[in-house]
């Protein structure tokens, strides 16, 4: 499946560069510590229970040193809020992405 | 409710620094439910493990915007985020969060919980139009 930046491209430019917009001013962070706000938007996907969106944060988290006990504590608080059925899809995702509480993705 | 009950409504209170008034009505209508339920937020929420309390607040502050918990709700982790030292800035940034990922209605609700916990002034535009409302009005 083609990223989803190709396909709005492809048939509504206009709506790409507006879509990018938003992120690029929601995704600035001068206050918080951007690790925090991987996690911070690790765990809203997961309550939305977005797959998609919670691939890559999950591995930008990584990258600002997030660990994999960190990650799972993260999917525990979404869990509190969303549910069984976001602990359950969590953990799916987890194990594709191969975090593990004593290791961090590779 | 119970002596049992309001001892656990008061251990609440002290360990979380809020209590929700689902919390309070639990507490009378299903005491052992309300327990069960605590059990897993105090694993994930109140039990020190990997992440920090500052962190855990803006998670759920975000978390809860997303899922268009009740301004209410929201509002309570902001102010225990606050108490811990988090700024208004950090706070806004993690609601802004919501606005790609969940949309507009939802950032809506979460930033006027923010606003009004933090004492924003908006500003008036100096043409006539119509009332734009909020996500609490009721009218």
């Amino acid at each position: 499946m083609a990223a989803w930046r190709d396909v709005l491209g492809t048939n509504d430019p206009a709506g790409l560069e507006a879509v990018s917009t938003l992120l690029a001013h929601a995704n600035r962070h001068d206050a918080l510590d951007p690790k925090v706000a991987e996690l911070i938007t690790v765990a809203a996907a997961l309550a939305l229970r977005a797959p998609a969106n919670v691939r890559p944060h999950v591995k930008r988290a990584v990258e600002y040193g997030a660990s994999g006990a960190e990650l799972f504590e993260t999917l525990a608080l979404s869990t509190t809020i969303g549910g069984m059925s976001v602990l359950v899809d969590g953990l799916a995702l987890f194990e594709e992405l191969g975090v593990r509480a004593e290791a961090s993705t590779s | 409710m119970s002596s049992d009950a309001q001892t656990y409504v008061n251990d609440m209170a002290a360990a979380r620094g809020y209590v929700l008034d689902y919390h309070k009505k639990m507490a009378a209508a299903d005491f052992p439910v309300l327990q069960a339920a605590n059990q897993l937020v105090s694993a994930a929420y109140l039990d020190q493990r990997a992440l920090d309390r500052r962190t855990k607040e803006l998670i759920f502050v975000t978390s809860l915007t997303v899922m268009r918990a009740a301004k209410g709700h929201i509002q309570s982790h902001i102010k225990v985020a606050l108490d811990l030292g988090v700024s208004p800035r950090e706070i806004l940034e993690a609601i802004e969060i919501a606005l790609p990922e969940a949309g507009i209605v939802a950032f809506q609700a979460g930033f006027e919980a923010w606003a009004e916990v933090i004492g924003v002034e908006g500003i008036e535009p100096e043409t006539v139009v119509h009332e734009g409302g909020s996500p609490s009005t009721t009218d």
